[in-house]
């Protein structure tokens, strides 16, 4: 048996799930802040909700939240993908997977809500 | 009276594992190897297990004991405090026989890390010379007698074999520590990959199980800020 | 050789042994986790239908304040702040900080989880509770 080689992927993935989470607890704490305590009634109504999204602070703060939340959740769930299986094949099989519905996801909700964004 | 439930399997009659009862009456100042060795001597001669020490020095007597990976040679049977006691094979190997478990996934990770002290630069007349100091980093790390008990108590290694697990690590941090050593870069290199550092999710099975009370969890995390620090202050 | 490895000797044999402190972290980790994905998902297709069908997000959110679902939004409440807590706590074990008393940081983060999410509730009660 080898030495084990390196890689630099796995360190970079492993400091990212470190970095948005940190970040997460900061843009999550806004989102609620912002979503249930600052304007404390039920967003029922579209007008309202079409009026919170606007903003460009809030819109970069949504995309990030977005951004980071789609990457923590689906770097996560690689974790534990790759804990109950050794197998590279397997591994990148389903890492090549989750990087798509990652993408997908994320290119999705931007485009929902684009019109939101552009006023 | 105590009771011990010993895990047995023999890989000609048996299929799946069986729980046999073997009751000891008096167990004072019995360790559970001693219980072991009277169940084999008294009760039950085709009873196997590893031992050879009983000191807690050759690490080959780890078995888990209630669940718990321990040494059965420095496990007082009273101190547990129980009328029961399971005793089984230490988990994530291949049993091969009761109690005695498959060390070859264990010493191949073990070997594959290069685990001796490696220099390439020209031996000095009489020893090399070391601080006492620089010999305290690795104080804990050095006091490993491999019985397994903390890889073998790690989750992700009974899903992932190709995971250098707790003692192969801490061994890695052992020499990363060691001022005399002068593969570092290449040590560091070794660990940090999808079945290195970063597969420790810091549950401290490891360390609780550790007979010599090695933190390996520590070492582990040791490892890392190491293997961080030589990526960023390589580029620069 | 008896294999004593794979998924179903992992859940029988952590079945047995989650009260220690360390592993039951990790499994309330995991667990929340894996309910935070599936809980994203809902949240993402939720809040697009505002923008893509304004009148299917109305009849959703009706649903939504429905009792059941208002408890299920709060439940992920929990387990978003005991997951974030416990990602602080392993994230300062990764900074060397705090190996030694892992066990009662884990309790004290739940603690604390716990009291933001009543101090939470308090201040949305006169929202959800009289709507």
């Amino acid at each position: 048996m080898g030495a084990p080689t390196e890689s630099k992927r796995s360190m970079w993935l492993w400091i990212l799930q470190r970095v948005s989470g940190a970040a997460l607890i900061v843009l999550l704490l806004i989102h609620m802040v912002v979503l249930h305590y600052m304007d404390p009634h039920d967003a029922i109504v579209i007008s309202e909700v079409k009026i919170r999204l606007q903003g460009l602070t809030f819109m970069i703060i949504n995309n990030l939240l977005l951004g980071f939340v789609i990457f923590h959740a689906f770097n996560g769930v690689r974790n534990v993908v790759y804990d109950y299986t050794s197998d590279p094949r397997k591994r990148a099989a389903v890492s090549a997977v989750l990087v798509i519905i990652a993408i997908f996801l994320f290119a999705f909700a931007v485009w929902a809500f684009l019109p939101f964004m552009l006023g | 009276m105590v009771t011990f439930r010993v895990f047995r399997f023999s890989p000609e009659k048996d299929k799946k594992p069986r729980y046999v009862d073997y009751n000891i009456e008096d167990t004072c100042g019995l360790t559970v190897l001693d219980a072991l060795k009277l169940i084999k001597t008294d009760m039950d001669p085709s009873l196997s297990f590893r031992h050879s020490c009983r000191s807690a020095i050759c690490g080959s007597c780890a078995v888990s004991v209630n669940g718990k990976n321990m040494l059965a040679c420095n496990t007082q049977v009273d101190a547990l405090g129980k009328s029961r006691i399971v005793i089984e094979p230490l988990p994530g190997y291949p049993v091969i026989n009761d109690l005695v478990v498959d060390f070859a996934p264990f010493f191949g990770q073990y070997r594959s890390i290069r685990p001796y002290l490696v220099s390439e630069s020209q031996p000095p007349e009489k020893e090399r010379i070391q601080s006492v100091e620089a010999r305290k980093r690795y104080d804990a790390p050095a006091q490993c007698i491999m019985c397994a008990a903390c890889t073998t108590s790690c989750p992700i290694v009974w899903t992932d074999d190709k995971y250098l697990g707790p003692a192969a690590l801490t061994k890695v941090w052992r020499f990363v520590a060691d001022s005399r050593d002068e593969i570092t870069d290449e040590r560091l290199a070794m660990v940090n990959n999808e079945y290195g550092v970063w597969r420790c999710h810091t549950m401290f099975r490891c360390a609780e199980a550790c007979p010599k009370e090695i933190d390996t969890t520590e070492a582990i995390e040791n490892l890392r800020r190491e293997v961080l620090k030589r990526a960023f202050s390589r580029r620069r | 050789m008896l294999k004593q490895s794979g998924f179903g000797y992992y859940v029988r044999k952590i079945a047995r042994t989650w009260k220690e402190t360390g592993t039951l972290a990790h499994i309330v980790h995991r667990v929340t986790g894996i309910l935070l994905v599936v809980y994203l998902m809902v949240h993402i297709y939720v809040v697009t239908q505002a923008s893509l069908n304004g009148e299917g997000y109305e009849s959703i959110l009706k649903t939504f304040r429905d009792p059941l679902f208002a408890a299920g939004e709060l439940i992920m409440i929990m387990g978003g702040l005991v997951h974030g807590l416990n990602g602080i706590r392993l994230t300062l074990f990764d900074m060397g900080i705090g190996l030694k008393h892992q066990k009662a940081m884990f309790w004290a983060f739940m603690v604390i989880a716990v009291a933001i999410w009543f101090v939470g509730l308090a201040i949305v009660w006169p929202v959800i509770g009289g709507g």
